[in-house]
């Protein structure tokens, strides 16, 4: 069964509680979106499932091997992260940033079949036109792209050999606006088919229900609820998970949930009020 | 013709502030040179702590101490309550001396030797200020005697060897130019100093094998700092040398070298004897 | 689409390739070193030196000093000012991967001013501690402070089994400001000779090395150096950040230790032949950085053959401007090195 699982994670740092008992899965395939307020566990939960920590109880698993058993490289080729924010104060190209992405590539894969990955992957997420560019001078739009590509080359698979690949994104589209989420996320689900499983955690309800197969809702280290957006989506575990006021409607012409919030009621006259 | 009477004044103020007026009861002496010319004035017990250079005779060696010369503090010197300060001109900060006379005790610099006459005036000072004028006259005829007989050694000599002069040899080496005690001691002696820079410089190693020094001239914490005589001529730059292909290797004292004290006589005559040995 | 990208030029207009830049900048280390075998106090005719370097290559000694001085003097000095530029500047580019920042420098981590310690005790302390003497002692000493220095700020930098790369260049603040003024204190309690010879040790030279320092020092500069070379790829990685490259599968923590010790051996084994020379191995990795870009794999080697050319070129100005004394290198070094640095950075600036 080809999955990245995380089974009834436990963990604590400094004596609080940041993960409790959770239970995830993404298979290849589909994007799962992990959602939640601040300081919910989400970064926490998706460095487990990069390898990157190791849970005080439960266990992450691929493919029904733990991570842990996996060597760092191997682990390298079969999911890549892309960061928050990855910046540099180096004269760096775009073209030596794609090229870093093939390091776990090194002994599997002749020089040929990397450059083609990196450029594929490249012309996946559309940055061909930036490999000549110098990183530092990218805007944060076009950076966060070259990233996704970086990450893509990362786990392109040139030898077709039908193992499942995952992508984690912690917070791909917090800093871009309105236009370069949608293209961020359209790209991201244009390469599912290649046997690509995608965990995002997002911090726009809205986008994670317009782009998610499916959504997994965190607060304070346990699991909310998971399901379909719909299912997520509800006024009552998101207005309590989040401690706000949102209205949550359907939108009419998608079927999608909406999330509004709740702004200061209208003014009402008291006088008109009394009458 | 105020400002001149003015001028006067101060200088015979100065003249009587020098010489006549000063208390020597309680004296700390600042240079190892003043040390040594004190204790042949036979004054040594005027003196209530000396300087870190100030190693000669052994018997200083009892006195307390002030620390290092050029680094001397008001506080640590004035806590021996002197009636005077006697220092060399290396001798420092000037501030420090500064502040030691503002608390009214007076300080006397006498400049650091360099020659005979300099030997003798530093001499000829210090029995006045002393009081010991006999022993003093004593002393210079002492030491112009035994530089007369340095003078006939080196007169002896028709050859004048080529001297190169080591102050330290941790990693480069550091040598003597012009201007330095180790210059006029080496020219005394009826030798050459080789290096025509002034002050102590690093000199370039292949420098040394070019300049071909026939000895080579350092002082004993040099050698006790390398380890061993071996050490030193084993390095490239004086192997290469004729004074390291034969082994001509003087080591002296150095105080007893670059003090330029009341021993200057006989030092130039061991000097010059050494020098011109042949190998 | 993907025909278009399979098409498109391998990102072409780009820089100079690796071959051009490592074959010419060997070709600079080489004319270094036959300009500055050619130069010197001793004014010596190609044919002699010819001559000299003929019959050591042969075994036989030279009879004539003035030939010696080829092969006992100017050429183990002038294999030092190669192999010390090149470890500078090869773990000054491996610093600055490695701490993200294009400012560090090998005397970061507490190397340099460890070693300046060690030197110093030896030159002051000589005098109370007889076993502390000898001509081995000094350069002993300093490679002692300076690898210590380093294996503590390495130590204070852990925690939880992982470094803390802002933590460990705080440690390296601290280490070095401690050990400066250890340094001090021995300077205050230092004679005239002493602090003569500690200043010219502080300021740099490479004149103190006959075959038999150089021998002692050279295996580790050596093999440091080439390590380090080698680290190109996992640095590479470093430069997008730590996490980047745990998640490509670099095994981050042993590349920090990795290049941390081999920094610090290397550097020490340096700096305990010639002293502390500043501005090698901050600007050297620069210059080559905006000529080649931050690419490690070829910005390792680069800055090597870079520093080793850089060197003796500043020793054989060092050697042959006042001569027959001699200017010490660390001050020639970072009087070139300085404008010059400002300049780069100042172009930099309009180009932007």
């Amino acid at each position: 069964m080809s999955c990245l699982s995380a089974d009834k994670l436990t963990l604590a740092r400094a004596n609080r509680r940041v993960l409790q008992d959770v239970s995830l899965r993404v298979t290849p395939g589909e994007v799962v979106a992990l959602v939640g307020p601040n300081g919910a566990g989400k970064s926490t939960l998706l460095r487990c499932l990069s390898g990157e920590l190791t849970a005080d109880a439960g266990c992450c698993s691929l493919d029904g091997t733990a991570l842990r058993a996996f060597k760092a490289h191997d682990l390298a080729r079969r999911r890549a992260v892309l960061p928050q924010d990855a910046d540099t104060r180096f004269p760096l190209m775009v073209a030596d940033v794609m090229a870093m992405a093939r390091a776990p590539w090194r002994r599997q894969a002749t020089p040929q079949h990397n450059q083609r990955a990196v450029r594929a992957a490249a012309a996946a997420a559309g940055v061909v036109e930036l490999m000549a560019r110098d990183f530092r001078r990218l805007s944060g739009g076009e950076r966060q792209r070259v990233q996704l590509a970086r990450v893509l080359a990362q786990i392109w698979d040139t030898h077709w050999d039908g193992q499942s690949r995952y992508l984690l994104l912690d917070e791909p589209t917090s800093s871009l606006d309105v236009g370069h989420q949608q293209r961020l996320l359209r790209v991201v689900r244009e390469v599912l088919p290649m046997g690509i499983g995608v965990l995002a955690v997002l911090h726009d309800l809205n986008l994670a229900a317009a782009f998610a197969d499916r959504m997994y809702l965190l607060a304070a280290g346990r699991l909310v609820t998971q399901g379909a957006p719909t299912a997520v989506i509800q006024a009552g575990p998101i207005n309590s998970a989040y401690g706000a006021e949102l209205d949550v409607r359907t939108d009419a012409h998608s079927g999608r949930p909406l999330v509004l919030p709740a702004g200061r009621a209208p003014y009402q006259s008291p006088l008109s009020g009394s009458s | 013709m105020p400002i001149v009477l003015m001028w006067v004044l101060l200088a015979c103020a100065w003249a009587v502030h020098a010489d006549g007026a000063l208390d020597t009861q309680r004296v700390v002496v600042a240079g190892g040179g003043l040390t040594a010319t004190l204790y042949a004035l036979g004054v040594e017990d005027h003196i209530v702590a000396v300087d870190s250079s100030s190693r000669w005779p052994p018997a200083t060696a009892e006195k307390p101490q002030v620390g290092y010369m050029r680094a001397l503090t008001a506080e640590g010197v004035l806590s021996l309550s002197p009636t005077l300060v006697l220092a060399s001109g290396e001798a420092g900060p000037a501030s420090v001396l500064h502040l030691i006379e503002a608390a009214g005790v007076p300080v006397r610099q006498l400049p650091a030797p360099r020659s005979a006459a300099d030997v003798r005036t530093t001499i000829h000072t210090l029995a006045r200020l002393f009081e010991r004028p006999a022993r003093g006259c004593e002393l210079i005829e002492h030491l112009d005697a035994a530089l007369a007989q340095a003078r006939d050694i080196v007169a002896g000599y028709d050859e004048h060897p080529r001297v190169l002069f080591v102050l330290s040899a941790d990693g480069q080496l550091l040598t003597a130019g012009r201007d330095t005690a180790a210059h006029a001691m080496i020219e005394l002696a009826g030798g050459r100093n080789i290096t025509d820079y002034t002050g102590y410089k690093p000199l370039t190693p292949e420098a040394a094998v070019e300049l071909a020094p026939d000895v080579i001239l350092t002082g004993d914490h040099v050698i006790v700092a390398m380890g061993s005589r071996q050490a030193l001529l084993a390095k490239p730059a004086l192997a290469l040398t004729p004074a390291g292909r034969h082994g001509r290797l003087l080591v002296m004292d150095s105080l007893r070298l670059l003090g330029f004290g009341p021993r200057l006589g006989e030092t130039v005559a061991r000097l010059a004897r050494q020098l011109h040995e042949q190998p | 689409m993907s025909s278009t990208v399979l098409s498109a030029p391998d990102v072409a207009p780009r820089r100079l390739t690796p071959l051009l830049v490592l074959g010419g900048l060997t070709m600079a280390l080489a004319a270094s070193v036959v300009v500055g075998l050619f130069s010197g106090a001793v004014s010596l005719t190609p044919g002699q030196v010819g001559t000299a370097l003929v019959a050591w290559l042969s075994g036989s000694e030279a009879s004539d000093p003035m030939l010696a001085v080829i092969t006992a003097i100017r050429l183990p000095r002038l294999l030092l000012a190669v192999l010390v530029g090149s470890v500078l500047a090869v773990a000054g580019a491996a610093m600055q991967g490695l701490f993200r920042n294009p400012l560090a420098d090998p005397g970061l981590i507490g190397v340099s001013s460890g070693a300046g310690l060690g030197a110093v005790s030896v030159i002051v302390l000589g005098n109370w501690l007889p076993f502390l003497n000898g001509p081995l002692a000094l350069p002993l000493a300093a490679a002692l402070g300076g690898l210590l220095a380093t294996i503590i700020v390495y130590r204070l930098g852990q925690s939880a089994g992982a470094t803390d790369v802002a933590t460990l260049l705080l440690a390296g603040i601290a280490i070095n400001a401690i050990a400066g003024a250890g340094t001090g204190l021995l300077t205050y309690f230092s004679n005239d000779s002493e602090l003569r010879s500690l200043t010219f040790w502080l300021m740099g030279s490479v004149a103190g090395s006959g075959w038999q320092q150089l021998l002692l020092a050279a295996p580790f500069m050596l093999v440091c150096g080439l390590a380090l070379c080698l680290l190109g790829r996992p640095l590479n990685a470093f430069l997008l950040g730590e996490d980047v490259a745990l998640h490509l599968g670099y095994p981050v923590e042993r590349i920090k230790a990795v290049t941390v010790l081999l920094c610090g051996v290397a550097v020490g084994a340096a700096v305990s032949m010639t002293g502390v020379i500043g501005f090698v191995g901050l600007v050297v990795p620069h210059v080559v950085r905006l000529i080649i870009g931050a690419d490690h794999r070829l910005l390792l080697p680069a800055s090597a053959l870079l520093g080793g050319a850089g060197l003796v070129v500043a020793d054989t100005a060092a050697r042959t401007l006042v001569s027959p004394a001699e200017l010490p290198i660390g001050i020639l070094t970072t009087l070139l090195g300085g404008p010059f640095f400002l300049f780069l950075l100042l172009q930099n600036r309009y180009r932007q």
